[in-house]
């Protein structure tokens, strides 16, 4: 009887397997705790490329960060984990002051130093570690290829960033902001290549930030590939209930873009 | 008293059943598609393989999918299941056809029966319509190569008709999905089976995703189809892709990202053309 009735137990992690990543914290701040979760590469002969994702909300926090997991099950069958990344995004009423962004950016600078320090644990090559990320997560994720500055004082900065590649969905650049907030302003020979998929009739983060990015990038020598979709608008690319047009065409595009440039695993 | 017979459940039972039925849940839940027989063939049982949106508030439109593999006997309906699963998710009914294979020899074959079986089976899938609640104004066929074949068989070819079919019921498939179908095979089946050469006014317009490498089905022929069609006034859309070979766009290891790529593809195109709305 006691053997049996656990029996049912065993079939319930089996049925979350499949969909529900792990959970790990990867900084505590007071009494708050900040997770990520984890799609892990479902091959595992050699190390794993990786992408450590940041969830797009206009910096506003999410309950648990959603927004790249449809993505991530993908990927783990290409020989890719990912990572997705919570911030303390503002809270509801929150004042957007400089500090909200300063916040999100120490988190996610925290949250990818993690991961590298965690690699042998998860089996990463760290050669091929990407960030990705859409709207104000495009925004972070260019924030740590770029922009220098805003590190946690619990991080242990000599744990480098630098991002092998970013993955940008509709992202922000920082055009607006002040030096300090603005990756845009901070592009250096040696940063990561980057890939964009951008709606044209997007009128959150225009085409415009894409090119102006592009040429940032190409004036240091890294390569900005742009995949633009017609009449498409901010967002578009969003697995929404599988029900998305749109969320098939962008991974179709980015699993062979990143198949070309060496990620995925054959 | 209770209406209800009373089942007295002992503990082990009550949980072997909970198991049963977590685990049945597991994997039948989307997963599995739903097998019918839509026709008896001498000894054989051909099946349909279904997928089914969660939900359906109003009829759906439909696709019938004929699987690759030279007509070869051995062929398996599967080819299609994964796009099936997340055709269901836009609402669309998948319909995955068995066929019987081809007779005589590999250098002749003759392909009336899986033309024929065919046929059958869009006819099964149009007199069910009401059970599958969907719409017959958007029923399309797909398929890749030899099955890409067939759709465009279904789409074009006159005849092969199996005589135990209901006749009046007419084949009027909405839209051709074709993966690098082999629109004219006659090097390998002789004369007469070639949609490329029955390609008539009204033929429902066509999508065609080719690899631009592939050697077994020569992207040529592609090239052939869209002048057919153009020729007389059916629209047939061409995406080619660098590089690919044959079957590139199948869900294998190793060819995922040109599945999704076709995919996505293949998603945008029916969205375009208000295939998911009507």
């Amino acid at each position: 009887m006691k053997i049996l009735s656990f029996i049912p137990l065993l079939f319930i992690p089996f049925v979350l397997a499949a969909t529900d990543p792990e959970k790990f914290i990867y900084k505590t701040v007071g009494d708050e705790e900040i997770e990520l979760y984890v799609t892990r590469s479902e091959l595992t002969e050699t190390p794993s490329p990786a992408v450590v994702w940041y969830y797009g909300s206009g910096l506003n926090k999410r309950e648990e960060p959603k927004q790249f997991y449809e993505h991530g099950m993908i990927l783990a069958k290409m020989g890719i984990t990912s990572f997705y990344t919570n911030i303390r995004g503002a809270v509801k009423g929150e004042a957007r002051e400089e500090s909200l962004v300063i916040r999100c950016i120490e988190d996610a600078k925290s949250a990818f130093r993690w991961v590298r320090a965690h690699a042998a644990e998860f089996n990463l090559d760290q050669d091929r570690i990407a960030v990705g990320g859409g709207s104000s997560g495009g925004f972070l994720s260019t924030a740590i290829a770029s922009l220098p500055g805003h590190d946690a004082e619990t991080d242990d900065t000599s744990i480098p960033l630098e991002p092998s590649l970013q993955i940008l969905f509709n992202p922000g650049y920082g055009n607006d902001s002040p030096e300090h907030l603005s990756p845009f302003k901070h592009v250096k020979k040696g940063v990561a290549p980057a890939v964009i998929f951008q709606g044209t009739a997007d009128t959150t983060t225009p085409l415009t930030g894409a090119y102006a990015y592009q040429r940032a990038l190409d004036k240091v020598g890294s390569d900005c590939h742009i995949f633009t979709y017609s009449d498409q608008t901010h967002g578009f690319f969003n697995y929404k209930d599988g029900n998305n047009p749109f969320y098939y065409k962008t991974v179709g595009d980015m699993l062979v873009y990143l198949d070309k440039h060496g990620y995925l695993t054959k | 008293m209770s209406p209800y017979p009373k089942i007295k459940l002992n503990m082990k039972l009550s949980i072997s059943l909970l198991i049963v039925l977590l685990s049945s849940f597991n994997i039948s839940l989307a997963q599995d598609p739903e097998v019918v027989i839509y026709k008896k063939a001498g000894d054989r049982e051909l099946a349909v393989h279904i997928f089914k949106p969660e939900k359906q508030d109003s009829p759906s439109p439909a696709v019938v999918w004929y699987h690759g593999g030279g007509w070869n006997p051995k062929g398996r309906a599967g080819q299609f299941f994964e796009h099936g699963k997340i055709l269901a998710g836009l609402g669309v009914v998948s319909i995955s056809v068995d066929y019987r294979g081809y007779e005589g020899i590999a250098e002749n074959r003759d392909i009336s029966n899986c033309i024929a079986d065919a046929k059958s089976a869009f006819r099964w899938v149009k007199a069910h319509a009401k059970e599958l609640n969907i719409d017959t104004d958007r029923i399309a066929v797909g398929g890749g190569s030899a099955g890409g074949h067939l759709a465009a068989a279904v789409a074009t070819l006159p005849g092969y008709d199996d005589s135990k079919d209901d006749l009046s019921i007419k084949i009027n498939p909405c839209l051709q999905l074709l993966f690098n179908p082999a629109v004219d095979p006659s090097k390998v089946t002789g004369d007469g089976f070639s949609p490329l050469h029955t390609v008539k006014k009204g033929i429902s317009p066509a999508v065609i995703f080719h690899g631009k490498a592939d050697t077994t089905v020569p992207i040529t022929q592609a090239y052939d189809y869209q002048r057919a069609m153009d020729k007389v006034g059916s629209k047939c859309t061409l995406f080619a892709y660098e590089g690919q070979s044959h079957g590139f766009f199948n869900y294998r290891a190793g060819r995922i990202p040109h599945y999704y790529k076709t995919v996505g593809d293949m998603l945008v195109y029916l969205e375009k053309h208000g295939y998911f709305t009507k």
